[in-house]
């Protein structure tokens, strides 16, 4: 009898090994040793596992030796006879034997191989690498692109968008759009409203903002209706883009010359304010911004009275409007300051005298501070030494600049149109009126025999006036005495006689507002380290007309460009609007909302003086609300 | 194989460089004394400078020229560095090799931090802009994870492994559960039942969270070898020595799946940044469409 017998082996890369043998005899035996006719390098079979034995007539004999274990149809088995047409499988440890008949008569195969790992142990892949755990990185891939697009630019551009709502000004509309996965930034203040409705602005797809979409909130004519603020400060716009040079810096450059092409005209509302920049951020420009027409302007509008400006450091010198008073009636002319320029307002008043401390003026004010006030409180005098400033020039309610002085708040106290004390009444002159003047003066002196008594010592102006009529003779004279140089009137007033007993007075004219191109607020620098004084030179002049306006560089010693530890950081939009409006200009504003970004400390600490205890910051605060 | 003669991984590693067979290793990191990592030191120097000195009215951002110019370099650099996908596959030597192209990949993605911070401005918030900007760290930081990774775990899985191939750990415990279905046929129903439930019941591999952690929930084996071990006292003679027999091939086998179970976790451990990198990078992809897109279409 022959034994086939073909061992299979696994190669250690795939694939298989197969190698036969032929054996001429009737038994087989299968175990570990290396005897064995089958060996089997497995430590779960028997040295001498178990028997083969041919017994004819296509059977076979299968004996376990010494009890070892052999299954069949896993079931253990003692003594079996198999028959070999039936192709029995016969596991011994961890191998089979597929037993069956051979090719040639006689012949009995054996095919040797190892048993299959059971189930989830055979695939090698998938126990040990992660990416049967995991979806491939390919369909990771995909699914995330699809979901970001999905997500981020598909949903936010086919969710169709509320009715339009920025023309109404109304609020935020209610429900979510998708679009706000799309807000770069917030937005300036004035427009926080608008950060959840991106189409109220947004409203073409890849077209900028237009000017169009701007002008339908913020057109003039809608100002009666609309709650926006109006189209404020800007230039005629023809002007603007008339004046405006190549503006400096690569950005604005690089802007100019591809802008066009994508869409971004050249002179827009967005080309200059920005938005989605942050709410810290106004839309305010810059000094570099202002100076790339500024500094060359006169070269492009030549129409222009301004004067070319490139920086602050070479701020031209100021050009006031004063007030010329040499014609018939007075006119504004503007002037280039330099120190000597003279002003007459028709006031005869030497503030060097008014703010002695040594002269009659201060014992006056003294003698009036002692007294109490006409309505029986406190006089506004009390205290004080001398005259100041604030006993004639009053802030108007902004603080930002004065109202005009009045002969009887201001000049009434000392100096007096009293001219008879009758029974405890005084009787004083009309001011302002000569006719009135000279008719009741006639009166008077018809009634009472041509003197006026003296109404006290103390006050002068037509007391004085009067006791040198009293010495003069006749009615007509002391009428005169009051007009001529000597008199009440002349004192302070330029009088032109007209005629016999005719006089008229020239009008006192004050300048509201002298810089009406720049902004200048007196209670933003009003501070106890900063007094008038220190500005204007009041105590050394004497002259009537004398310009008392300071020039620039007055105001560079604090104000500059790159401020020291001293100094005040001060852009152009610090003094000037863009380029309309009376009002306070944009970095005043500003300053309204953030009160405090400014302090008057470094201001006080320029100015020569012991600072302040406490920095004044309460004028800046109430001068930039009411700007 | 003498252990001398083992493959010694920390000469394989990124980062180190050893004389081997006389010839000078180096790895992509080293390659051609760091030139790849001057270039990118270069770009973030230039960058920085640009951000820190060119006027960005009203504010820096992707808005002003400068965050054009830096949003552009940024997104060719992705772009380029996503090609490694593709370029890994042809391995070429000379200028362009494959090793100069990792080197250039892995520093000029570094880059990418400084180039893509200054291109935000320092400006976040919940919106597709910055969650380009979060995928690109993440993509970053899952391939800063793969370098460190590379230099430190092939030397943990080789120590683990030993000898023993993949192929080995698996016919190891095939051939335990073999021996138990032997051990266990004289043994009664529901004692049987125990033994093949940890024949049936063993649990290798898993999900991703048991492959990183190498712990196997509820197995069978372990379940196995509790019932017997709660069993073997009140055994006497020969069942005793039988149910001993056995809980020593449990014991055997939760050995082998252990060292198999550690091996899987290093090789989930080492593997799994590739699926964070892979497809974070093409959803950066798809979220750099959508921000380029939302930006121009709300321009």
């Amino acid at each position: 009898m022959t034994f086939v017998i073909k061992q299979i082996t696994q190669r250690a890369g795939g694939g298989t090994i197969e190698r036969t043998k032929r054996l001429d005899q009737n038994i087989l035996i299968v175990g570990r040793a290396v005897d064995a006719d089958i060996q089997l390098a497995d430590l779960a079979v028997q040295l001498r596992h178990a028997r083969v034995r041919d017994i004819g007539s296509g059977r076979v004999e299968v004996e376990p030796i010494d009890g070892a274990a052999v299954q069949i149809d896993r079931k253990l088995v003692g003594t079996v006879q198999l028959s070999l047409s039936r192709a029995p499988v016969v596991i011994v440890g961890g191998e089979k034997l597929e037993l069956g008949p051979g090719e040639n008569d006689g012949e009995i195969a054996v095919k040797v191989e190892r048993l299959e790992v059971p189930g989830e142990l055979r695939d090698e892949r998938a126990i040990f690498t992660l990416s049967r755990a995991l979806p491939t990185r390919r369909i990771l891939a995909w699914g995330m692109i699809v979901a970001v697009l999905a997500m981020f630019l598909a949903w936010p551009i086919l969710a169709p968008h509320p009715p339009a709502v920025a023309a109404a000004g109304t609020a935020q509309p209610a429900a979510f759009h998708p679009d706000q996965t799309w807000d770069a930034g917030p937005l300036s203040p004035p427009h926080a409203f608008l950060s959840k409705n991106c189409a109220a602005c947004h409203d073409k797809a890849f077209v900028s903002v237009t000017d169009q979409t701007c002008l339908s909130c913020h057109a003039g004519k809608q100002v009666e209706k609309s709650p926006f603020a109006v189209l404020r400060d800007h230039a005629d716009p023809k002007r603007l883009v008339a004046s405006h040079g190549d503006i400096p810096g690569f950005a604005a450059r690089l802007r100019t010359a591809v802008g066009p092409s994508f869409g971004l005209k050249e002179w827009s509302c967005t080309g200059c304010h920005k938005e989605h920049v942050g709410a810290d951020t106004t839309p305010v420009s810059s000094d570099a911004f202002c100076a790339g027409c500024h500094a060359s302007m006169k070269a492009r509008l030549t129409d222009t009275k301004l004067v070319n400006v490139a920086s602050w450091d070479s701020h031209p010198q100021f050009r006031p409007l004063i007030t010329d008073n040499s014609g018939a009636s007075p006119k504004l002319t503007r002037i280039v300051l330099d120190g000597r320029q003279q002003e007459d307002t028709g006031l005869k008043f030497p503030h060097a005298l008014h703010l002695s401390g040594t002269n009659a003026v201060a014992q006056m004010t003294r003698r009036l501070g002692e007294r109490p006030a006409a309505d029986g409180g406190k006089s506004q005098y009390a205290g004080a030494a001398q005259l100041g400033c604030a006993d004639c020039h009053h802030a108007d309610p902004t603080g930002v600049r004065f109202v005009e002085s009045t002969m009887e708040r201001d000049c009434a106290a000392c100096h007096t149109l009293a001219f008879a004390a009758q029974n405890g009444t005084v009787r004083t002159l009309r001011h302002g009126d000569p006719k009135q003047v000279i008719a009741e003066l006639r009166d008077y002196l018809k009634l009472h025999g041509g003197a006026a008594a003296p109404v006290g010592r103390i006050q002068v102006g037509l007391a004085a006036a009067g006791r040198t009529a009293t010495r003069a003779s006749g009615g007509d004279r002391i009428i005169r005495a009051v007009f001529e140089k000597g008199g009440a009137c002349y004192d302070c007033h330029v009088i032109t006689s007209t005629g016999p007993l005719a006089y008229t007075v020239k009008p006192v004219t004050f300048t509201a507002r002298y810089l009406a191109r720049g902004w200048f607020s007196h209670a933003d620098h009003a501070t106890a380290a900063s007094p008038c004084a220190s500005c204007h030179a009041v105590a050394t002049t004497n002259s009537s007309t004398a310009l008392l306006l300071p020039g620039v560089k007055s105001c560079q010693t604090c104000h500059a460009v790159r401020p020291t530890a001293s100094q005040v950081a001060s852009p152009c939009s610090s003094c000037h609007s863009y380029h309309n409006g009376a009002g306070a200009p944009a970095f005043v504003r500003t300053e309204s909302a953030e009160p405090g970004r400014l302090t008057t400390k470094t201001v006080a600490s320029a100015i020569d003086k012991p600072s302040p205890a406490k920095p004044d910051t309460a004028g800046i605060v109430s001068a930039a609300t009411a700007g | 194989m003498a252990s001398s003669d083992r493959i010694d991984w920390r000469r394989a590693q990124p980062g180190r460089t050893t004389i081997d067979s006389g010839q000078l290793h180096e790895s992509f990191l080293r390659h051609r004394n760091f030139r790849w990592a001057k270039v990118a030191l270069t770009i973030c120097a230039i960058a920085i400078m640009a951000y820190a000195f060119v006027d960005q009215t009203p504010r820096a951002g992707g808005g002003t020229w400068l965050g054009y110019l830096l949003g552009s370099v940024g997104v060719g650099l992705i772009l380029w560095l996503t090609l490694l996908g593709y370029r890994k596959r042809a391995i070429t030597p000379g200028r362009w090799s494959l090793k100069a192209w990792t080197s250039a990949h892995v520093y000029l993605g570094l880059s990418l931090v400084v180039i893509g911070t200054l291109h935000t401005g320092f400006q976040f918030g919940w919106n597709v802009h910055t969650l380009a900007y979060a995928l690109m760290l993440i993509v970053i930081g899952s391939g800063l994870y793969g370098i460190a990774v590379y230099d430190t775990l092939p030397a943990a899985l080789s120590n683990n492994r030993g000898e023993v191939t993949q192929r080995q750990m698996l016919d190891n415990i095939a051939s335990i559960d073999r021996q138990l279905h032997d051990a266990a046929l004289p043994l009664a129903g529901d004692e049987a039942a125990i033994v093949q439930g940890s024949i049936d019941g063993t649990r290798l591999g898993g999900g991703v969270t048991e492959r990183l952690t190498g712990r196997a929930r509820n197995c069978g084996n372990r379940r196995a070898l509790d019932a017997f071990a709660a069993l073997l006292p009140a055994a006497t003679g020969e069942r005793a020595e039988r149910l001993h027999k056995i809980i020593l091939l449990f014991e055997r086998k939760e050995a082998a799946l252990g060292l198999a179970r550690r091996h899987i976790s290093i090789r989930a451990r080492l593997e799994i940044w590739l699926f964070v990198h892979v497809p974070a990078t093409f959803a950066l992809i798809a979220a750099l469409i959508a921000h380029v897109v939302s930006v121009f279409f709300y321009w």
